[in-house]
């Protein structure tokens, strides 16, 4: 359901340009035995689309509140891909 | 009459509270319950309804044992009029079983939460991730389980991250609700953790998911809870009821934790419509049992609930002193969840409201408590309430 008219006919939408860092996390515990940390999490908005956000991982460095990103993808569980961050 | 007054709470019971407690689960729920009827001065026949925190028979995190309602009923060998299981949208321990006796659907109602989250960090090697009894990512979580989020302490940090940077706030004056909470836990038989928690120690302690260290994490334990919620035309029956006040749970931005819109403000809508329904103010409030599943938590009810402006509760809580047991605010007098115990959902908070305002609360009491605060969670699911002396 459209989150802005509540119309039921929705459909993938692509955006493209960088997004900008909302907040972030650092994440250090082991929550599984094979998982690899630490980790970075952002949550990401794009000021060009209001009202979307994405959580993501963040690749490269240590993220920043305000921080431009460029979109990417990066391998997670069982064969999907998850949304990546970078420093844009 | 307004809902409130149709209501009170009239017992408050808890099961042995650990690390881990070698009871299952039932038996956890059936210590609590029979202590809460006994406490209300009730016996089991006079229940007619039951509750429970979550509902559904599933267990969403590992360590999450209620039992299941109809086991519990079979159990207590009662006849109920109403009864309520529910996994979202419970806002207040109370609230639900506050509306069942108040429409006559029942007339003693009791509710627990009983968790063996201590037990099933021991069994996980740390604390219980989800994942393990969780599989498949859907629902609210299926955009942070698969990057790694698997666990609330890694979901909700973000709000820290970014309250912290917003309002210039510093782990070296959040820390003090911790290491003040841990004090008051010094003083509570029952709390899991009771030795002496210094700034230093909050400060050197392992990062668990930034900003948040061990010590801004509840502590899984193991233990249950059981509130008994009476019809008020009963209070002659009742040992000794505490009164609801007022008590709203308002749900104004998205239900999910990762697309929350503004992370700095969490819990104003429910604070808003609570106080909206009494002439209380602030400063009435003499003891405040806020939620702390993380340290953020009572940041965000501090605020919310106008105890200090918006950016203001790091300043407020530097130090201790205002939120010591002889402050102006006495916060989580049992230790909270921090220290106390993730008895979770507001139960162990509002068991502690209730022994309060009675007076009963032991080397913690605060004297001439008259007016309580119970909050619960924050965000998508949301409770505030102020009980006070019958």
């Amino acid at each position: 359901m459209c989150r802005v008219c509540r119309g039921r006919s929705t459909e993938p939408f692509t955006i493209t340009g960088n997004g900008i860092v909302y907040s972030f996390t650092v994440n250090h515990q082991r929550w599984e035995p094979d998982m690899e940390v630490p980790f970075a999490l952002v949550l990401v908005d794009f000021p060009d689309h209001p009202g979307v956000r994405i959580a993501g991982r963040f690749r490269g460095g240590d993220p920043a509140i305000g921080m431009a990103v460029e979109i990417g993808f990066e391998a997670g569980p069982v064969g999907f891909a998850v949304p990546s961050f970078a420093a844009a | 009459m307004r809902l409130e007054e149709a209501a009170v709470i009239s017992g408050v019971g808890q099961s042995t509270i650990g690390r881990q407690v070698d009871r299952s689960g039932l038996q956890l729920t059936l210590d609590a319950i029979e202590a809460a009827v006994a406490d209300a001065g009730l016996t089991i026949d006079d229940i007619d309804g039951l509750a429970m925190f979550p509902g559904g028979g599933v267990a969403n995190l590992p360590g999450y044992a209620n039992g299941n309602l109809y086991e519990v009923q079979d159990a207590l060998r009662v006849t109920t009029t109403w009864r309520q299981g529910q996994v979202e949208g419970m806002s207040l321990p109370f609230y639900g079983p506050a509306m069942a006796v108040a429409t006559g659907q029942a007339r003693h109602v009791v509710i627990w939460r009983t968790v063996k989250e201590g037990s099933a960090a021991r069994g996980a090697g740390g604390r219980p991730a989800y994942g393990s009894t969780k599989p498949v990512a859907d629902g609210p979580l299926a955009w942070l389980l698969p990057i790694g989020a698997l666990s609330p302490v890694v979901q909700i940090a973000p709000f820290a991250t970014r309250y912290m940077h917003e309002f210039g706030a510093t782990r070296e004056q959040l820390g003090w609700i911790p290491v003040t909470q841990r004090a008051h836990a010094a003083r509570n038989p029952d709390a899991v953790y009771r030795d002496p928690l210094t700034l230093q120690d909050y400060l050197d302690s392992r990062m668990i998911s930034t900003p948040m260290c061990l010590y801004d994490c509840d502590v899984p334990a193991d233990g249950a809870t059981a509130i008994v919620v009476s019809a008020a035309e009963t209070m002659p029956d009742l040992r000794s009821p505490v009164r609801i006040e007022a008590m709203a749970g308002v749900v104004d931005g998205r239900p999910s934790w990762d697309q929350w819109e503004d992370m700095t403000l969490v819990g104003h809508a429910t604070a808003k419509a609570m106080w909206n329904r009494t002439s209380l103010r602030p400063a009435d409030v003499d003891v405040a049992q806020l939620y702390d599943g993380f340290t953020i938590e009572v940041v965000w009810w501090l605020e919310a609930m106008g105890f200090c402006g918006v950016g203001e509760a790091a300043a407020f809580v530097e130090g201790g002193h205002r939120i010591a047991l002889d402050g102006e605010l006495p916060l989580n007098t049992w230790g909270g969840q921090l220290s106390g115990g993730r008895l979770h959902a507001a139960f162990g908070h509002t068991a502690e409201a209730v022994r309060q305002l009675r007076g009963e609360a032991g080397d913690r009491q605060v004297a001439g408590a008259e007016v309580a605060a119970v909050t619960n969670v924050g965000g998508y699911e949301a409770g505030a309430a102020l009980l006070t002396r019958a």
